[in-house]
């Protein structure tokens, strides 16, 4: 037997245990066999083995430079540094189904482990959507995209790998992007499981918060981790640039962002159940969208490497599932409609409903701009591209007004906020964004949009602060410093005060938009060795140009020495441009200086001989925050996550 | 004024300095070379997938660059170049839909979409509020 | 030497799959869900003791949460049906097939 077939024959398996499973669910809970349910529930235990096993014969192959795999030989050789293997692994389209198969069982074998008992009715419902899932992409790619498709004819070496994706963050944004869109499938079938029970009951919401919590948050650290990719490579435009393949990773987000949020009203107020359902089915069906996109190529787009003829097939399980949905919830939605209203426009409530409606309102403008190319041709019989500028102007106004509610919001009472309340909290930072505006609006020659995106910014930090303070102080005895208090404030209420840390780390990534958005310079000069150029507050000297060959690529290096205004010396940094000639493909990587304040960026465009250049200089300032909002990203959602030692279940 | 409310104004007065400062220390724009930027994200890079020609490196990038300075100092308008493209490349090479014919659709279907969301549901709010109340 | 590790992930998978059958487990507690709503509604009441205590809720206002929380308990427990005693069919047949042997 060899590896390729080993790893083949465990997908058979894992095939035959998720039909195992999801019969053995559906029938053991129709005759009430508790060893039957028992049984298909370890069946799906047992598919995290068969896909590990799986995937370890994949990497072997991949270590062991087993070219007789044809997708080992289409996405390394033996030149390739091994420390790509895990990489090439996921790079490719069949690699990547394997992957996303191996963090399906994984999730679900998790999921299945620590279930409450208060789900336990719902489990056997759970288990059949959680393995059909599954059963999808094994079946995919058992029938139509097999990872270990052999040659007869073992060639002597591979294609190698893309050279784009030979950069760190190939190491993470790839595999925590794939991961989050997988994982959805949680909360939707712990939420499809409490429906299929027949009564939608408020428990198990602690369970489905967490899971969601994860699920968001893994997503989320991959778009960021994407844009930061971007940044540091160029070719991809930046750090967002609204490209087909980035929306609809980001448009699953947005709802689960909206989705964490209004599963709160419906644990403490029980609201918000027909919101809740609705949004989980329309992050489940998005991402399958992404899916579909992601591997069929109708839409044109940076991200195209991935690309395949499976598209038509993910079309159809999306709208299998989008119809799916549908039904479920018409069936169910007298049992799933909320007793409770919101009583207020001033309440907490009635913030998070505003933040369910902006977050949906940015994916529909978001999925509307995507799809448009496609009605335009249908119905208008005109080509027509829908770029940046038009989600830029479109969305822009929106996440501000998000912005808005996430400053507003947590200073409203639920059920109903007093005037009292609401002049004591909000006053100040009312006024401060005022007066901030107005100062912006005098001294910034940037658009008006520019400065009152700032302002709001300042409302949303003053109100956090002035939480912070007031809340630490009340918790002060006499004699301790109320940074202690603050310490111990976050450990007694770290849900709350988890978010608060993710809403910061939300400005600091808005901080750096906003500063890149509204106050990059942009400079295009040709440049001879020993030149400067002047621009901000640097100066800019061309050093060297080098080139090297190597067996595989052809490297052009030019290095330049930074001074500041003083002639001071600040750094010396060199950028490349690289040329693949077996991938006909260049790569540029730009000469990054960084600070709190700006980066200096500098791109080699073109090497016109050894001693002249084009080069594009930039300065984005504040960029340098937007990253540092990653980490603090992650702090807020483990403190947020981190479990109290007294629960009972 | 109570230590609560001076060490609340102290923080508040700091960040707020610390927020001008940032803005303040970021390089004044003295170039003019954003009428240029500007006009290269609106043209699509004709060969490569997904990219304006701000952000694309390809030759037929460069050269569509070359073009448009070489219009601008030769005193051509924004619209008048993006014209100049539209006519050689047909619509699809500028980044945004135009403003006219089916087009203005994907501007205006949105707007229209989001506002009448929120329209209907204060609108429903309201209602449930007062059925609440009697 | 693979046919040696995929037929003993076979057998694993087989062992663990058919292994509910012979061994019976203990019996789901009736009154479960009932002690789970409870202790919903407790953590509930105790966050918003903490919200109280930390000066975060007026006193008019925890009433009034505090009598929402007791009023969505009561209608969800109101909901709860009592599940009758559920007889595992298979259990049945191996216990039939028990007595016969015996017999």
């Amino acid at each position: 037997m060899t590896i390729s077939s080993l790893g083949f024959t465990l997908l058979i398996l894992t095939m035959n245990l998720c039909v195992y499973s999801i019969l053995g669910s559906l029938i053991g809970i129709k005759i009430s066999s508790k060893a039957l349910l028992k049984s298909a529930k370890n069946a799906s235990y047992c598919n995290l083995i068969t896909l590990v096993f799986s995937a370890s014969c994949l990497v072997y192959a991949f270590i062991t430079r087993d070219f007789s795999i044809k997708y080992v030989f289409n996405h390394s050789s033996l030149s390739m540094d091994p420390i790509y293997t895990w990489v090439a692994m996921y790079a490719g389209n069949e690699g990547s189904l394997l992957y996303i198969a191996l963090v399906i069982s994984i999730s679900s074998f998790l999921t299945l482990f620590f279930i409450p008992s208060e789900l336990n009715e719902a489990e056997p419902y759970i288990i059949s959507i959680l393995s059909g899932f599954l059963l999808f992409f094994v079946t995919v790619m058992i029938f139509l995209a097999n990872p270990f498709d052999t040659f007869q004819n073992i060639p002597k070496d591979g294609r190698g790998i893309n050279p784009l994706l030979a950069h760190p963050g190939m190491f993470s944004h790839p595999p925590l992007l794939m991961a989050g869109l997988a994982t959805i499938v949680v909360p939707f079938s712990l939420i499809l499981g409490m429906i299929f029970t027949g009564k939608f009951r408020n428990d198990g919401l602690d369970y489905i918060r967490t899971t969601s919590l994860l699920v968001w948050s893994i997503l989320g650290i991959g778009l960021l981790l994407g844009s930061w990719w971007a940044y540091t490579i160029l070719g991809w435009g930046g750090y967002w640039a609204w490209d087909p393949i980035e929306n609809v990773g980001l448009m699953p987000w947005l709802i689960m962002t909206a989705f964490i949020h209004s599963i709160i009203v419906q644990r403490r107020r029980g609201m918000f159940r027909v919101w809740n359902v609705i949004l989980i089915f329309l992050a489940f069906v998005l991402a399958q969208f992404g899916m579909f996109i992601n591997r069929g190529g109708p839409v044109v787009s940076v991200h195209s490497f991935a690309a395949s003829t499976l598209g038509y097939i993910f079309l159809g399980f999306m709208l299998f599932s989008a119809l799916f949905c549908l039904i479920i919830f018409i069936l169910n939605n007298h049992k799933i409609k909320s007793d409770n209203n919101v009583k207020s426009f001033l309440s907490r409530e009635s913030a998070f409903l505003m933040n369910n409606f902006f977050l949906v309102a940015i994916t529909f403008v978001t999925l509307w701009g995507l799809i448009f190319p496609l009605i335009s041709e249908l119905f208008a019989n005109e080509t027509v591209t829908v770029g940046a500028p038009y989600y830029n102007s479109v969305n822009g106004p929106v996440l501000l007004a998000l912005l808005f509610v996430m400053g507003i919001g947590p200073n409203l009472s639920w059920r109903n906020t007093s005037k009292e309340n609401l002049i004591s909290n909000l006053l100040i930072p009312i006024s401060l964004l005022f007066v901030s505006f107005i100062l912006l609006l005098f001294f910034s020659a940037r658009p008006i949009i520019s400065s009152l995106s700032i302002s709001v910014i300042v409302l949303v930090l003053s109100t956090i602060l002035i939480e912070w303070i007031r809340a630490s102080y009340k918790l002060t005895k006499a004699g301790t410093p109320w940074h202690i208090s603050f310490i111990k404030l976050i450990i007694n209420n770290r849900k709350k005060y988890g978010g608060y840390i993710v809403h910061i780390s939300i400005l600091l990534v808005a901080i750096g938009v906003i500063g890149i958005n509204f106050y990059q310079i942009k400079v295009d000069k040709v440049l001879s060795v020993g030149e400067k150029i002047e621009i901000g507050n640097y100066k800019i000297e061309l050093i060297e140009i080098n080139e090297n060959e190597y067996n595989d690529r052809r490297e052009k290096i030019a290095t330049f020495l930074i001074k500041d205004n003083r002639n001071k010396v600040i750094t010396t940094m060199s950028g490349n441009n690289t040329f693949y000639p077996s991938f006909n493909m260049a790569s540029i990587r730009a000469a990054i200086n960084s600070n709190p304040i700006e980066d200096l960026y500098i791109i080699p465009s073109d090497f016109i001989n050894e001693s002249k250049m084009k080069l594009i200089v930039s300065i984005n300032p504040l960029v340098w925050w937007m990253w540092v909002g990653g980490p603090v990203f992650v702090l807020g959602t483990l403190i947020s996550l981190w479990p109290y030692k007294n629960r009972n279940d | 004024m109570s230590k609560l409310k001076s060490d609340l104004l102290k923080i508040l007065i700091l960040s707020s300095i610390f927020l001008i400062v940032l803005i303040s220390c970021i390089s004044d724009n003295t170039d003019n070379n954003n009428r240029e930027y500007n006009l290269y994200s609106q043209i699509m890079c004709p060969v490569c997938d997904g990219q304006t020609i701000a952000e694309s490196q390809a030759s037929i990038s460069n050269d569509m660059k070359k073009m448009i300075t070489t219009q601008i100092s030769e005193g051509k308008t924004d619209d008048q170049i993006l014209y100049y493209f539209k006519e050689r490349y047909g619509q699809e090479i500028i980044s945004s839909p135009s403003y006219s014919g089916f087009n203005i659709t994907v501007w205006i279907a949105p707007i229209l979409i989001i506002i009448g969301s929120l329209l209907l549901l204060i609108y429903s709010l309201r209602k449930n509020m007062n059925k609440a109340k009697s | 030497m693979l046919y040696l590790l995929i037929i003993l992930i076979l057998l694993a998978c087989i062992i663990y799959v058919v292994y509910p059958f012979i061994y019976q487990s203990e019996h789901i507690d009736q009154l479960l869900y009932e002690k789970n709503i409870k202790i919903r509604k407790k953590g509930l009441i105790s966050e918003l003791n903490n919200e109280l205590a930390s000066g975060i809720l007026s006193n008019d206002l925890y009433n009034q949460l505090k009598d929402d929380v007791d009023e969505m308990i009561d209608s969800e427990l109101k909901n709860l049906n009592k599940n009758i005693k559920i007889i595992d069919p298979i259990e049945k047949l191996i216990q039939l097939k028990k007595n016969e042997k015996n017999n």
